[in-house]
């Protein structure tokens, strides 16, 4: 095998003397590839299950992808912030609302980081939700029925990059704004006026506990800076989160290099419930503001959006003891909690060392005032005050850390592409593995919680080059799994994954699978152009729009001769899975008809629109392979020119009906 | 290294294809004396038809719906138009314990299964699972 002599090649393109040595440490075999029998360790036998769900972010795609682990085997794209054609989401009547904001529909985002709702700091895998990066949102996904069911727009921000972490109750999920903006919203300035016009947002979006429904609480004004990620704390600190921040040296352009001045930036500490109770007490502000709240009201009807005009706004200045800033070198990038809830680890991008900071130590700095400054009414504390510890020899650009439970910390380091285990009580470096290549985050099942099942490790790497067989210049990005049950990690495979993962998520599959819903129940299905009974298949008109009531099942569409439309009439094919048979889908399509298929889960009704513009016989058909006589499931629209028309008819065999007859 | 792992994966593989063996086969060719729950039913030699439909019409339908039997006759599930099963459901039948298996899919039109009635006299009922809300249900009067 030539992989040394590739690898050593790579080495030279991209990396750096401090690599050199973390590659001859970390090899556990000469090729860099699995150990002796790793490939049975991730082998799952036909007919059985993973043992965890996993969540992977799809990045520039917009979507959410679930896999099993350890397999690495993928069972769905979940569509979230971007059209679909294949499922017809963000293209059906009852999807589109769920893309609204209010710089109008949005077809495409940007997806980074999902995160399971928790009960007591432990993933309960009721929801999960993930955040759009470039028109800043959150959206809700129901972990029953692996389908995005709520999106709410963050007003008064720009890029919400660190988000959408939960609080251990699933009280708040949280945001915050990436690319600091103008304060007033909509405000017309020069850009070189960013150190008196612009502003920081960090957004706190409430989480119904019975429904999941979410609400937008209330926002913080914080100094123009980047907020990068953020973690909510646990145990003892379940009432305070965290957010990193740079550019703190509040640069407007070329901030490669004006944003990397600071030895030191923040990280922000919120107690998020000291603040909840003061805007509770009136001490918040209501602002101007727009934003749009997507969501399901009944139960299958059509998505539909609030409009809000306002958001309250609680400036620290206002409200003293809520938020304070702990330096922390250099442009940190990630902030994680350790289970235990007094850990606080940030990773700098920039940085050497990886820096730990103690939660009681925080507190204690708090009560005895030890403050270097006050910078808009936060206090920076010292750095002396609240560190606990500086991991050495980290590699060089230390970015997320996971746990497993077990006292040890794994930490994904990008530049010198490896992944380094640390002990949480001496903060000694025990081991470190090399990632294929240039690791971003990474993932243990839990390993953000309370309660981390310390077995797998996924690291998801920026970059595949010679992984795979070649694909042209753009390769999928790879997913690397890792045991890390032992002393030494291993790796144990590498799978491409879909879109750009960035986090993920994991948890037991036992914690997900006995809530899975198998159908739509048809008789509480609530949409309002829904039909319960077949015979109740039927056309009508009102004015140029036709709605076509339409009953699907194996083997037929009901009806399936339509005539009587003309051109310039919308067409709404009201789509019903009249059955309810697990996994059995049909779809929907017409010719020309300038739209995405629609699928129908069994027991729902989606919409198709179509407006015809050409006169003639347009075929539609069963667009998913439902049945043997699949092909059989087809049918024809008659349409005419207008003023031209018959009367309204449609028929199914012998089954003929004229409208008004 | 290959022949190693091989056989580390051969007792997994073997006991998957015994379990493979066991899954749904078109049991349209199998004589009915073949149902596990059968085995201890005398067989009547009696079959009934029950034609599984979907129509414009008349919907989704077993015809007939209202079933007179014996133990031991013959359900013979005819499909007819669309795809369908039969099952007797515990939860309808609360309390029986002797409901014979679930029928396949049918998709077939001409297809058929055949079910034993092996319950004891009284009232039970089947449904097709998919078409439950769509009225597709029917009842069996077992008399002695």
């Amino acid at each position: 095998m030539s992989r040394v002599s590739k690898k050593m090649k790579y080495l030279g393109l991209g990396a750096l003397a401090v690599a050199l040595p973390v590659f001859l440490v970390a090899c556990p075999t000469a090729e860099g590839g699995p150990a002796g029998d790793a490939a049975t360790q991730t082998y799952v036998a036909p007919g059985e299950y993973d043992e965890f769900y996993a969540f992977l972010s799809g990045g520039y795609n917009g979507q959410m992808s679930v896999w099993g682990l350890p397999s690495g085997r993928m069972f769905k794209n979940i569509p979230v912030f971007s059209q679909d054609p294949e499922s017809g989401y963000g293209y059906s009547e009852e999807t589109k609302a769920l893309l609204n904001t209010s710089f109008g529909p949005q077809a495409w985002d940007d997806s980074h980081h999902p995160h399971i709702s928790q009960t007591d700091g432990d993933s309960d895998g009721r929801w999960i939700f993930i955040n759009a990066n470039n028109t800043p949102r959150i959206a809700r996904i129901d972990l029953t029925t692996f389908e995005t069911v709520e999106t709410i727009e963050i007003p008064n921000t720009g890029g919400n990059h660190a988000s959408s972490f939960v609080t251990s109750n699933t009280e708040y999920v949280i945001g915050a704004t990436r690319f600091s903006i103008p304060e007033e919203m909509d405000a017309d300035v020069p850009i070189d006026s960013y150190r008196e016009n612009f502003g920081g947002k960090i957004s706190f979006v409430a989480v119904d506990g019975e429904t999941g429904r979410m609400s937008m609480d209330f926002q913080l004004r914080v100094p123009p800076y980047n907020y990068d990620l953020a973690r909510a704390g646990k145990g003892p600190s379940a009432d305070w989160a965290f957010f990193t921040t740079y550019n703190t040296e509040q640069a407007h352009t070329l901030l490669e290099i004006g944003a990397s001045q600071n030895d030191k930036d923040f990280i922000l500490a919120v107690n998020w419930r000291r603040a909840a109770d003061a805007v509770a007490n009136g001490q918040a502000r209501q602002v101007p503001a727009e934003y749009y709240h997507n969501y399901y009201e009944s139960y299958g009807g059509y998505a539909i959006s609030d409009v809000h005009n306002d958001v309250l706004l609680l400036d620290p200045r206002d409200a003293e003891g809520i938020l304070y800033f702990l330096p922390t070198p250099k442009s940190p990038h990630g902030v994680d909690v350790d289970p235990s809830g007094e850990l606080i680890v940030a990773g700098g991008k920039l940085a050497t060392v990886i820096p730990v900071h103690s939660f009681s130590r925080m507190l204690s700095a708090i009560e005895n005032e030890e403050f270097e400054e006050i910078i808009d009414g936060i206090p920076v504390l010292r750095y002396e005050s609240t560190i606990a510890g500086e991991v050495e020899n980290p590699g060089l650009g230390p970015l997320h850390t996971e746990f497993d439970g077990r006292g040890n910390a794994y930490t994904s380091v990008y530049i010198s592409s490896e992944v380094v285990k640390w002990s949480l009580e001496t903060f000694e470096v025990l081991d470190r593995i090399e990632s294929f290549y240039s690791i971003g985050h990474l993932m243990i099942p839990g390993g953000d919680n309370v309660n981390p099942a310390g077995k797998y490790l996924i690291g998801m790497t920026k970059t595949a080059r010679d992984r795979f067989l070649p694909t042209g210049p753009k390769q999928a990005h790879p997913a690397q799994l890792y045991d890390i049950s032992g002393d030494r990690m291993v790796m144990l495979s590498d799978f491409p994954t879909f879109g750009e993962p960035h986090y993920a998520q994991a948890i037991e599959a036992s914690k997900i699978q006995p809530n899975n819903k198998r159908i739509y129940d048809l008789e509480a299905n609530e949409h309002p152009h829904a039909i319960k009974r077949t015979q109740d298949a039927r056309v009508e008109r009102e004015g140029n729009v036709v709605r076509v009531y339409m009953a699907h099942l194996r083997s037929h569409q009901r009806p399936d001769n339509i005539e009587g439309i003309e051109v310039g009439d919308t067409v709404y094919f009201h789509n019903t899975n009249v059955e309810q048979d697990w996994d059995v889908l049909h779809g929907m399509a017409i010719k020309g008809m300038g739209n995405a298929e629609v699928l129908i889960a069994p027991g729902q009704t989606k919409t198709l629109k179509w407006v015809p513009t050409r006169t003639g016989i347009f075929p539609f058909y069963c667009t998913a392979f439902c049945s043997a006589l699949h092909q059989e499931m087809q049918g024809y629209v008659r349409v005419s020119a207008q003023g031209e028309a018959p009367p309204l008819m449609w028929r199914t065999g012998d089954e003929q009906r004229v409208a008004g007859q | 290294m290959y022949s190693t792992r091989l056989f580390s994966w051969l007792p997994l593989l073997l006991v998957a294809a015994l379990v493979g063996c066991n899954g749904d086969v078109s049991d349209t060719a199998r004589p009915a004396a073949d149902d596990q729950a059968a085995s201890s039913v005398e067989l009547t030699g009696e079959v009934i038809e029950v034609e599984m439909i979907s129509d414009p019409s008349r919907g989704e339908l077993f015809l007939p719906s209202d079933i007179t039997a014996r133990q031991g006759d013959v359900l013979r599930f005819v499909l007819v138009s669309g795809v369908h099963n039969a099952r007797f459901p515990e939860d309808r039948n609360p309390g029986a314990t002797d409901l014979p298996d679930a029928s396949p899919y049918l998709q077939a039109p001409g297809q058929t299964h055949d079910m034993v009635v092996t319950m004891g006299p009284g009232e039970y009922e089947f449904v097709c699972d998919p078409h439950i809300p769509l009225g597709m249900i029917g009842t069996v009067t077992v008399v002695e």
